[in-house]
């Protein structure tokens, strides 16, 4: 089917994303200039009762992508597709579609030791697109007939179930099983069929566990997703659960089959759009890229990283439980309201700052109308995006490859070596309507800083609209368009901010830690507890030379040396932050609002 | 749009679906019209299933577990019935393994010689909870209720469901309900379901659950409360706690002057009320519903949206003017900047103070 999609024939498609709440279509045409987002127009998703067909919603976006750019020949005369190709006297070349519609892909996943299969287990779902209901393994805490319950009540869309090195753990996985027998879930869409089950443990079992299952579960085995017990094998476990979901769930979700029939290609799921469209461009910028997605119910985050040259898989978390509206309360629960209020630049009532929130929950269309809520609006998302960060670098840790020398110890002591190293991320995206529609750049590019705290030199962007998962599923018929329209329409430029990678000592305030020598610019200091901001346009580039002030500063070049880069501009320009992370904070106590107000200020933010 | 409004009516035609987690028995037919305690479907539950490892318990392979057993698959045990025992050493030192459950045995493995014990079932009934018509009679678990009732929707509830009589408390709006408010009419509260006020004390909170209150709807709840006295936001319901429902949110918020008025109407009247919430993935509110509806009011369908218009009465349900009522002035066609930055649909309302501002559309609820 390959030759059905010649980038070089390509002039006009749309796309469509099917969201859970929205159906957004975007039409991407080759101009004089280039390729760029001309039009976009969005309705609302129709996948839920009582109107049970997504199609509904993609042909009234379509409908709406007409209105907005005043053009015909979107949608065709003679079929009942809303969409009309050249090929059928129509406009386009092609149609492609996303969609996380439904909820998206739901699983529950389940491992025998919650550090090893179990986390293994996750992070093959999550590679997938899935959201990850449940991790149930045997070390669980509750009894099996309330991890049974759960699995009853959750109706996921697939179960994974892993457990055992090949050759190794036999019981444990059958007692797997058996919970699975006691749960007897049922599917969230296909009244009457059932559950598909992957089975991806100790191949050992692979059949009596198929004769005890096949009765009650569509099993399905693969390999081994840990064959040895220091050696992880995702892909064809996400190969499988990818397969199965446009074959089995997507089919019985409403609409879906009239839709693939309308698009080209396949129907990508969104966060596997997203993934791909981050790796394309980590790999076009030769950059690790963080991107992060913070929705009113759940905060995706991708990263992928390059070391030694050669670029890791992108790794993707959901944090389904933090997010701005419908999960905020989460998000006060798990953090406090202590964590939330030292983003503030004033003193609020820690009962007010928690009525605020709860209320934003329980009113989650409403928007911030004065500044102050506004501020404890980007308080808690900061909470929310570190929560969330946390959450993807313990299910980051890298697993060696093939050894001979086994070390169980391994698997459960924390290793700095096997942390998450932001400091090799040169280039941090945030996306979602918190930081995208941030009255002020400024306080997206600080929210970013505050959330992930990035070291060394550090890019920093926002997607204006969030059409990462349109360029995704555009980027596997035309990568090279894709890429032009993700930089010419797509990232917002912030800046570059330089922060240190260690500080050994205390810090105090105003306290200068390194010189920064810019190319055509008068030099500046970076300062400890202290922010400043130097203008630098978007589309600029320097040379910048570190001289750390302090034998025990390190800027990515060793304590006390010298460190060479280029800092790129952006709407915000060049931030020097010498505040060397929250830890800080602890020690700052009472002055710490006036500082938020000293930070906010000198990046132009308004405070209240 | 406006945000979405919370249903506050004493005439309104609304369609409620009762329904059992799995098929089972209608006891009632198309067309008949019930009261609330109408029993309408019933069923019964499986019984959990409970392993019992005899191979673990006894440290011995499975082969030699299932020589212990003494059941078979079929056979009904009782707590305390003896499923396996070793032989021991000449009779002596005999290892027993004892049923936890009543049941039967559904199954033992011969591979693992794990024994599975299926409890006795559950009878599940399910009444009408609210009268009304029944137009729909689905797959043998569903039936759906058209009903002529008044209804209250809040924004937070509790608990799951209750019917009795309501008795509203002859308050201010923004006054707090303390315990002496409820000694006044302490020979009403058993079994009541109590209305009014901004808030409860805990002390006037307390007395009401002392008093066996079922069900409390007031206008607000202090953070601290709900985590000290309602277990925190998403506590499992507890049958020996109240119902409670709160029409305007967290802090201290005054009841709103159309809760106010249909809680007044309500008085003395049958109603059910269920605390259940849910925020996400089809948003179920917490609701208080009066039996008989009030006819010299017009009737509404609950499905009914309103569009901005000049003169329409609005409140304020975001920021520093919350629950002000006003009328909207004008519509602007561009988006306005607000306070926060924020650029956004508005309308310019004339609040009941006589000030008048750009409040974004998203912050109202029509009145």
């Amino acid at each position: 089917m390959k030759e059905l999609f010649n980038p070089s024939l390509m002039n006009s498609v749309v796309v469509t994303d099917c969201g859970s709440t929205t159906t957004k279509a975007v039409w991407f045409e080759k101009t004089s200039e280039g390729w760029r987002q001309t039009f976009r127009a969005e309705a609302p998703t129709t996948v839920e009762k009582p109107v049970a067909d997504v199609t509904i919603g993609v042909a009234n976006s379509i409908e709406s992508l007409e209105l907005v750019s005043g053009k015909k020949g979107l949608r065709s005369e003679t079929t009942h597709s809303p969409i009309s190709r050249k090929s059928e006297g129509g406009i386009l070349d092609h149609y492609f579609s996303t969609s996380s519609a439904g909820g998206g892909l739901q699983m529950v996943v389940m491992g025998v030791v919650s550090q090893i299969t179990g986390k293994s287990a996750e992070r093959a779902a999550l590679g997938a697109g899935a959201i990850v209901l449940a991790r149930i393994c045997l070390d669980d805490e509750a009894p099996m007939y309330v991890q049974a319950e759960k699995v009853r009540e959750l109706r996921p869309d697939i179960i994974l179930l892993t457990g055992g090195a090949d050759g190794g753990a036999e019981d444990q996985v059958r007692e797997l099983a058996e919970m699975l027998l006691l749960g007897d879930p049922k599917p969230r869409f296909g009244e009457g069929t059932k559950v598909p089950l992957v089975y991806a443990g100790n191949i050992d079992l692979t059949e009596e566990l198929r004769n005890l299952l096949s009765s009650t579960f569509d099993f399905k085995a693969v390999s081994n997703i840990r064959p040895k017990v220091d050696v992880e094998v995702l892909e064809p476990a996400r190969e499988t659960i990818h397969d199965v979901f446009l074959e089995h769930v997507m089919s019985q979700a409403p609409g879906y089959s009239k839709l693939t029939e309308w698009a080209d290609g396949e129907i990508m799921p969104t966060p596997v759009a997203v993934s791909r469209m981050i790796e394309v461009a980590a790999k076009r910028l030769d950059t690790s890229i963080i991107a992060v997605d913070i929705g009113g119910a759940t905060t995706d985050i991708f990263s992928i990283r390059k070391e030694d040259g050669v670029f890791f898989p992108v790794h993707r978390t959901v944090s389904a439980n933090l997010g701005m509206s419908y999960s905020v309360g989460n998000v006060v629960e798990l953090a406090g309201v202590e964590a939330i209020s030292r983003w503030l630049p004033f003193e609020f009532p820690p009962q007010n700052l928690r009525e605020t929130l709860w209320n934003k929950m329980f009113r989650p269309t409403t928007i911030p109308q004065s500044l102050k809520e506004l501020q404890i609006e980007h308080a808690v998302a900061r909470e929310a995006l570190r929560l969330s960060f946390q959450h993807h670098k313990e299910l980051s840790e890298k697993v060696e490859g093939s050894r001979e020398d086994v070390d169980i110890g391994k698997m459960f002591r924390h290793q700095e070596s096997d942390e998450f190293d932001i400091s090799k991320v040169d280039f941090i995206l945030g996306s979602g309507g918190v930081l995208s529609h941030a009255p002020n750049r400024a306080s997206a590019a600080l929210m970013l800083m505050d959330s992930f705290e990035p070291k060394g030199i550090t890019f920093l962007g926002v997607d204006s609209i969030f059409m990462l998962p349109h360029l995704g599923v555009f980027s596997k018929y035309h990568e090279e368009a894709a890429l032009e329209v993700l930089f010419s329409s797509c990232i917002v430029p912030l800046g570059t901010v330089i922060s240190p990678l260690k500080v050994r000592k205390k810090i105090s305030k105003g306290e200068i830690l390194a010189s920064i020598e810019i190319e055509g610019s008068t030099p500046s200091h970076i300062q400890g507890l202290q922010i400043t901001r130097i203008p630098l346009k978007e589309g600029e580039e320097r040379d910048i030379r570190i001289i750390p002030k302090r034998s025990d500063v390190d800027f990515g070049a060793g304590s006390g040396k010298v460190f060479e880069g280029k800092a790129k501009g952006g709407e915000v320009g060049l931030i020097l932050d010498g505040r060397a992370g929250v830890l800080n904070f602890a020690s700052i106590g009472d002055s710490l609002s006036s500082l938020q107000q000293e930070w906010n200020r000198e990046l132009g933010i308004a405070i209240s | 749009m406006y945000t979405p409004k919370l249903l506050i009516h004493s005439n309104v035609i609304i369609e409620r679906e009762r329904s059992l987690p799995i098929k089972g028995k209608f006891h009632v037919a198309l067309g008949d019209s019930i009261n609330g305690d109408a029993l309408i479907l019933s069923t019964e539950l499986r019984g959990d299933l409970t392993i019992v490892r005899p191979n673990d318990r006894f440290s011995i392979p499975p082969d030699e577990a299932l020589k212990t057993c003494l059941v078979g698959v079929g056979e009904r045990v009782h707590i305390g019935s003896v499923l396996c025992q070793t032989k021991g050493l000449f009779g002596y030192f005999q290892e027993s393994i004892e049923s936890p459950v009543d049941g039967c045995v559904e199954f033992i493995s011969e591979e693992s010689s794990h024994i599975g014990l299926r409890s006795d079932p559950e009878s599940l009934e399910v009444k009408a909870h609210i009268p009304g018509e029944v137009i729909s009679l689905q797959n043998e678990r569903l039936v759906v209720l058209r009903s002529e009732v008044g209804v209250l929707q809040g924004v937070f509830g509790r608990g799951l469901e209750y019917s009795g009589v309501l008795h509203f408390l002859p308050l201010s709006r923004s006054e707090v309900v303390e315990q002496s408010h409820l000694e006044s009419i302490k020979e009403n509260l058993s079994g009541a379901i109590i209305a009014g006020g901004m808030t409860f004390s805990k002390e006037a909170f307390d007395y009401a659950v002392d008093s066996n209150v079922k069900a409390i709807v007031t206008g607000s709840f202090r953070s601290n409360f709900v985590s000290e006295s309602l277990g925190g936001l998403d506590a499992p319901s507890d049958s020996d706690m109240p119902v409670v429902l709160i029409t305007e949110g967290f802090g201290e918020l005054a009841l709103s002057e159309n809760a106010y008025a249909f809680l007044s109407w309500a008085n003395g009247r049958m109603a059910s009320i269920s605390g259940r919430t849910q925020v996400r993935a089809g948003a179920i509110r917490p609701e208080l519903i009066i039996h008989e509806a009030d006819h010299s009011e017009v009737q509404i369908k609950e499905e009914m949206t309103m569009e901005p218009s000049i003169g329409s009465m609005v409140r304020v349900v975001r920021g520093d003017d919350f629950g002000m009522v006003g009328t909207v002035s004008e519509i602007p066609d561009e988006l306005h900047t607000l306070e926060s930055g924020v650029k956004a649909r508005t309308l310019k309302v004339r609040l009941k103070n006589g000030s008048e501002s750009y409040v974004a559309l998203a912050n109202l609820e029509a009145l």
